[in-house]
């Protein structure tokens, strides 16, 4: 390791620690030998600024992305909560989009939520789908002849690919529709106390088409067989996966298929079909 | 447009695209000579983001700026970054492309912030080796900016401008020259402005930023939040007097104004840059003593702490994002 890179391999540590570094030893200590003062600030001053703005960075960063999510916490709450995400996670993609990855996964983990903790974390799954779906790659929509050339006894092994802007996401709460009252409060700077709503499950599609973003609920049977094949799974062992999730047999889910396939097509859920080797 | 500039086409003034003038400037097509986008914004990106990057791509020249290669880190920049660079350079056909003499984190850490190198000989060969890599691996004229800083090392033994000139010079690359970033950079650590713009090697220039900033007193904040300071005017008009037209870019990132105010910064930059090129075909400047005086004392001034929100400056301003989406609203 060179010089430079052992002084940037420090200074990295510094600029995530939580606390003001014009309070820590150590930071003082190491800005004095390795950096110089100004007429106006310590060395331990000027670190201190890129210290705070990676913090305000990218707290701003995740209260754009997650509105709802403040919005069920309140601020002082939601503070703690982002804080404490920021200094468990290490940001590695230049994409700040991508700092949310993990913030359900975390807020699962935060027992001091209570009662909104599965709240807080089906809101954050919801709005990191959001997320994903809304700059995912643009898809070529499913060529009909495609579907019409596979030969009947090769549907079993059919693996149906799905719109990379598609999440599925089976939810225990109504966020979605607390998500909308959460931001039309923000716009007529609504301060009143917010009705956290009772759990309702539901299955989801959060799907992007022509540039917009749709929430489509879906029948708990076809949730899972469109799960299972989103894994890569293909059609027959899909079904298989979807009868047993849902305690129904394969052959009341045949009955569905062509309803759900014309629809999930008129949708652009599928933009492709790939026939698999048995 | 005109031939100039290390091969690269001369734009005239142009603007930071930003999501705030999105449905204005794509209805009213104003009088904008080139537009920039922020790479990273549009870098393996479909849906709107894609879809606004190709209404700018139908009318106007468009220019790529990068803010998160980090070339002078302790890693070698990503290759699947450069890979995703590489695919938009392809997809705009951007004249040259941008980033920052900076490095963005260390240990797979990625700050989201440029963070100031330290201007050592060692450190002009590895931006410089990199440098040249990048042009030949994206194809396309490379260029690096100087950074506004808030922090020096003890360990640099170069000025900055001879830094930034021998990397430029090793690597074969050109110059984003950043203005406001020489004034904020000398107000921070004591510098001579004027010194900086005349030490730069003009020839290898192919752009240049104008910003707004904020002045906390003790230090300033490269903010892009306002208009361009008085003193960051007279640099740009003494860069111009030096370099020739050079492409000229009006930064406004946070703040965002109506449109018209943004619209009056690039008619106020085509004025100065009218007055420089006019003293410079005449052989003279529109510094004299005074204003010489002026800047460097601008940059030496301290107007007392100013009261300002204490708050996180994206770089290269907001992102497109799904924030603010109201699934099944939109039309389809």
């Amino acid at each position: 390791m060179t010089d430079a890179a052992a002084l940037q391999a420090r200074i990295t540590t510094f600029l995530r620690r939580r606390k003001d570094l014009t309070h820590d030893e150590e930071a003082r200590r190491f800005a004095e030998e390795h950096l110089g003062a100004s007429e106006r600030l310590s060395a331990v001053e000027q670190l201190e600024i890129y210290r705070e703005q990676f913090y305000l960075r990218h707290t701003a960063s995740l209260v754009e992305d997650f509105p709802g999510v403040g919005g069920i916490l309140g601020q002082s709450d939601w503070d703690r909560l982002v804080w404490d995400y920021l200094a468990s996670v290490t940001p590695t993609s230049f994409d700040l989009g991508d700092l949310g990855a993990g913030f359900a996964a975390f807020a699962e983990t935060c027992d001091w939520l209570g009662e909104r903790r599965e709240l807080v974390v089906d809101m954050a799954r919801l709005e990191y789908a959001h997320t994903e779906v809304f700059d995912a790659p643009n898809a070529t929509p499913l060529d009909p002849g495609k579907l019409g050339a596979v030969p009947d006894d090769a549907w079993e092994q059919a693996c149906l690919v799905t719109d990379p802007g598609l999440r599925l996401l089976g939810l225990r709460y109504p966020v979605l529709a607390l998500r909308r009252a959460i931001l039309e409060r923000a716009e007529r700077a609504d301060t009143s106390a917010l009705a956290l709503p009772a759990p309702k499950a539901g299955c989801f599609a959060v799907h992007r088409r022509n540039l917009a973003i749709f929430h489509d609920e879906l029948a708990p049977n076809a949730f899972a067989l469109l799960s299972a094949l989103g894994r890569g799974e293909p059609l027959g062992r899909a079904c298989e996966s979807a009868a047993r999730d849902g305690g129904v047999s394969v052959e009341s889910l045949g009955a569905e298929l062509e309803h759900w396939f014309a629809t999930w097509a008129a949708h652009g859920y599928v933009v492709d079909v790939v026939i698999s080797p048995k | 447009m005109t031939e100039a500039r290390r091969g690269s086409p001369e734009l005239g003034v142009g603007v930071g695209l930003r999501v705030p003038h999105y449905g204005r400037i794509f209805a009213e097509k104003p009088r904008i000579d080139f537009v920039e986008v922020i790479s990273e914004n549009f870098m393996g990106a479909g849906g709107r983001p894609r879809h606004h990057l190709e209404r700018a791509l139908e009318l106007y020249p468009l220019v790529q700026h990068g803010v998160s290669l980090g070339i002078g880190g302790p890693e070698e920049p990503s290759r699947a970054y450069l890979e995703s660079l590489r695919e938009l350079v392809r997809r705009t056909k951007t004249p040259w492309v941008s980033d920052h003499f900076c490095w963005c984190g260390a240990g797979g850490a990625h700050l989201h912030d440029l963070l100031p190198l330290p201007f050592t000989p060692a450190l002009v060969r590895t931006v410089a080796d990199r440098a040249r890599k990048i042009q030949d691996f994206l194809g396309v004229p490379f260029a690096l900016e100087n950074t506004s800083s808030y922090l020096t090392y003890k360990a640099s033994t170069l000025p900055e401008w001879e830094f930034i000139a021998e990397v430029a010079e090793r690597a074969d690359i050109g110059l984003l020259f950043d203005v406001n970033n020489v004034f904020v950079t000398a107000y921070n650590h004591g510098l001579d402005p004027l010194r900086f713009v005349e030490a730069v090697p003009v020839e290898r220039i192919v752009q240049i930023h104008l910003a707004g900033h904020t002045n906390l007193g003790t230090h300033i904040i490269d903010t892009h939040d306002g208009h361009v300071v008085d003193a960051v005017w007279d640099l740009y008009r003494l860069t111009i007097e030096r370099a020739g037209a050079v492409s000229t870019l009006i930064e406004w990132d946070d703040a965002i104004p109506e449109l018209e105010v943004l619209l009056a910064e690039v008619e106020r930059a085509r004025s100065e840059r009218d007055r420089a090129l006019d003293a410079r075909r005449r052989g003279g400047s529109t510094l004299d003593a005074a204003v010489r005086a002026a800047v460097r004392a601008a940059a030496r001034a301290n107007p007392g702490a100013n009261a300002v929100e204490r708050r996180g400056f994206p770089q290269g301003g907001p992102r497109e994002s799904a924030g603010a989406e109201r699934p099944n609203e939109a039309a389809e």
